[in-house]
């Protein structure tokens, strides 16, 4: 693995990323907005399952809110491995960023699994499931971008 | 259900405040705001975004010191290769206010008698 790393870290495009000034500004600035649209999206469909607003239909808000989410998802995505890159191995290493990815990709499974069971909307599960899920679901994100935050606090 | 709205929310609230407690290395929070100096010989270097980090052994006391992003660097008139190991450097700069924390943000720096200010607003 750590060949995998060291391979991408001192590509082209990772050692451009590196010294750039306001190509790594753009690339982190990006992230951020990524994110914030991926969990504020999520939190809006969350409090709804979590039993908030119960007039909004839930079909009609997601809707909306899952494109929006997926769509997020996938720049936060792009945009974390452009940064990753750079520092490949040493990022690989912090406990805090495996405790993110692993937590990514827990939610990810999730989101799958709970679709996959109770339907797109989730309509098939009970009242106290869907609060269960939307509490998870916060929790998880939520905790996703503490870790990820704290990246830069706790390693440097 | 009422209740675990607010469990929710409590959590959340709870996560978000964690932040704020963290120690910081960006910024100058965690330093004491007084400089100190420290020389020594350059055994690792580890220079690019998002900022560049020297490993300094100081007669056996290894410092860890915090130097400038790529432009902060190349502003101060540092060359690519200025700052490479076995080279003697020697830093003044802010110590972390954690004494057992041998870390050191660099202000200034010097390579024999030239001098590089990273921060030339700070003195």
């Amino acid at each position: 693995m750590t060949a995998v790393w060291s391979a991408l870290q001192t590509s082209d495009l990772a050692v451009w990323i590196n010294l750039s000034r306001w190509v790594y500004a753009g690339i982190a600035t990006a992230h951020v907005l990524a994110i914030a649209v991926l969990i504020g999206s999520i939190l809006i469909l969350d409090l709804r399952l979590v039993g908030f607003a119960r007039r909004l239909d839930v079909a009609q808000l997601a809707r909306l809110v899952v494109p929006v989410a997926g769509t997020a998802l996938g720049c936060a995505v792009i945009s974390g491995g452009l940064l990753f890159i750079g520092r490949a191995a040493q990022y690989a290493a912090f406990d805090l960023f495996q405790l993110k990815i692993a937590m990514i990709a827990i939610a990810l499974a999730m989101t799958l699994t709970v679709h996959k069971r109770y339907g797109l909307c989730l309509e098939k599960a009970t009242a106290r499931q869907r609060v269960r899920i939307g509490t998870a679901s916060i929790c998880l994100w939520c905790a996703v971008a503490v870790a990820g935050r704290m990246i830069a606090f706790v390693h440097g | 259900m009422q209740r675990s709205v607010w469990s929710v929310l409590l959590v959340g609230a709870l996560m978000l405040g964690s932040v704020g407690a963290a120690l910081a290395h960006h910024g100058w929070r965690w330093t004491t705001g007084g400089n100190i100096e420290v020389t020594g010989i350059i055994t690792a270097a580890q220079l690019g975004n998002p900022h560049g980090v020297l490993t300094v052994d100081a007669d056996g006391q290894v410092w860890r010191v915090e130097v400038g992003q790529p432009w902060r660097n190349e502003r101060a008139g540092l060359k690519d290769g200025d700052l490479k190991k076995g080279v003697e450097v020697r830093i003044v700069g802010e110590p972390s206010a954690d004494i057992k924390d041998k870390r050191v943000k660099a202000e200034r720096l010097y390579l024999g008698k030239k001098e590089y200010k990273l921060y030339p607003e700070r003195d």
